[in-house]
């Protein structure tokens, strides 16, 4: 019994094989994580999401300037070396909205309220805001979606601010649209700064108040 | 140190790779190795070594790519290895809608140190015992892993068209790996060529290798060389 228990210590050819792979994987493995961990110490990346303090998602697609649809992505209009705290650059409150809901037509009211306060710095005296609204489909029963309906939409509340047609679903899933409306701030750098969903108490244009940078009186003049 | 000068220190073991695949250069590179690494001096050995170099290369690269993928993300994406011209990896890593891998959203450096450090495991316990049993399933694997990355590469070329700008540090790693697939396709015919065992090398035979095979592991000792370490004290 003994000599057997003996002869099995001896590492016999497949524990020797074995030991092979299992000296390569802990080899391996060290190296890689020695990677990751220095790209982790180094790094701190902003992630896409749609939380607070992520980078915004992309967001692409046809848009209604008023006279014709034309091709639009947000991201583009993002300037990634932003310093925080400067007054420079466009802000962007995106609105996701169905032009059929009865929360945004409400909203829609409002937004024509403070149209004002929409690109149209300095006289604000706020840093420049500029105005999207994402007409997507929720769907409501009964109701018509079409590119006529959302110029209509627009039209009747007089807005002057760009749609995006939204309606074939390619967005709300990026960014996570559960309702409408659903209101984004975001900075000029691409960074969301404000997201409705995490504020019952305060709304859009509080936020717009509290988070944008008021311009210096000499820029103001 | 610009982006472009940092690429070269990845390319040193791709050269090294390079130059011990390429029959001209081989000897003369693997003489400087042969007192440290004896078995470079076998065409075997050469072809793994060569492996392994580019596989250090395709992961060094792959882990850079990385890095330069969150420090887009964290300062901006024109902060690094921006450029004018066609090569401009700052335009393609910093690219947000194309950055990511389409179904699970991994960064594509990431992806690259995975699948290199993958390849990295099945060559160095390939090194560290090129007789055992499994060697040509290694071998296999390798190869399958390679046709594999290079399905993945095409997506990537198609996505550096769409951009219309080239990463010279994604073109580094796609080299890489396509040696890596060519060098597995070698190792593979030598394997099967039976110019895999050196009698001055190894310490197993090639019957053994086979035995091991049929037999699933397991080889009764036949010399009395081989019996020794079963022998009571």
């Amino acid at each position: 019994m003994k000599s057997a228990c003996v002869k099995l210590m001896k590492l016999p050819s497949t524990n020797q094989e074995g030991a092979a792979k299992t000296d390569a994987g802990i080899l391996i493995m060290a190296i890689f994580f020695a990677g990751i961990l220095f790209i982790a110490f180094t790094t701190n990346p902003v992630y896409v999401g749609i939380k607070e303090g992520d980078r915004a998602p992309i967001l692409k697609g046809t848009v209604y300037d008023g006279s014709s649809w034309v091709s639009f992505t947000l991201n583009d209009e993002f300037n990634q070396s932003w310093p925080e705290e400067s007054s420079d650059g466009d802000w962007y409150i995106v609105e996701f909205m169905d032009i059929n809901c009865g929360y945004c037509k409400t909203s829609a009211q409002t937004i024509s309220e403070n149209q004002q306060l929409l690109d149209n710095s300095p006289a604000t005296g706020y840093a420049n805001v500029k105005f999207l609204a994402v007409a997507i489909k929720l769907p409501l029963q009964g109701s018509e979606y079409t590119r006529e309906n959302i110029v209509a939409f627009r039209d009747n509340y007089g807005h002057n601010f760009p749609y995006v047609d939204a309606m074939d679903d390619s967005l709300k899933s990026d960014w996570k649209i559960s309702g409408t409306p659903t209101y984004f701030l975001i900075k000029p750098n691409g960074v969301i700064a404000w997201a409705s969903p995490e504020h019952s108490n305060e709304d859009v244009w509080e936020a717009y108040a509290r988070l944008v940078p008021k311009i210096s009186s000499q820029e103001a003049n | 140190m610009d982006a472009n000068t940092q690429l070269l220190f990845h390319w040193v073991p791709i050269l090294l790779g390079l130059l011990l695949l390429i029959p001209s250069t081989s000897e003369f590179i693997s003489r400087l190795f042969i007192k440290k690494w004896p078995s470079v001096s076998t065409r075997r050995g050469r072809l793994l070594a060569s492996t392994v170099m580019f596989l250090i290369g395709g992961f060094t690269v792959s882990a850079h790519t990385l890095w330069i993928h969150n420090k887009a993300s964290e300062l901006g994406s024109g902060n690094f290895c921006a450029g004018d011209g066609v090569w401009d990896c700052s335009s393609v890593i910093g690219n947000a809608e194309w950055n990511v891998d389409p179904m699970l959203g991994l960064p594509w450096g990431l992806l690259g140190m995975l699948a290199f450090s993958v390849m990295l495991w099945l060559i160095v316990s390939i090194c560290l015992d090129p007789m055992a049993s499994w060697v040509r399933n290694h071998l296999a694997y390798l190869r399958v892993i390679g046709i594999i990355g290079v399905f993945v590469i095409f997506y990537l070329i198609y996505a550096e068209f769409a951009i219309g700008k080239l990463c010279q540090y994604c073109s580094t790693a796609h080299f890489a790996h396509i040696m890596v697939l060519v060098n597995s396709q070698l190792l593979l015919t030598t394997y099967d060529q039976r110019k895999w065992s050196d009698s001055k090398a190894d310490d197993v035979s090639n019957d053994e290798v086979r035995d091991r095979k049929r037999k699933k592991g397991y080889v009764k000792p036949k010399s009395s060389a081989m019996n020794a370490p079963y022998e009571e004290e």
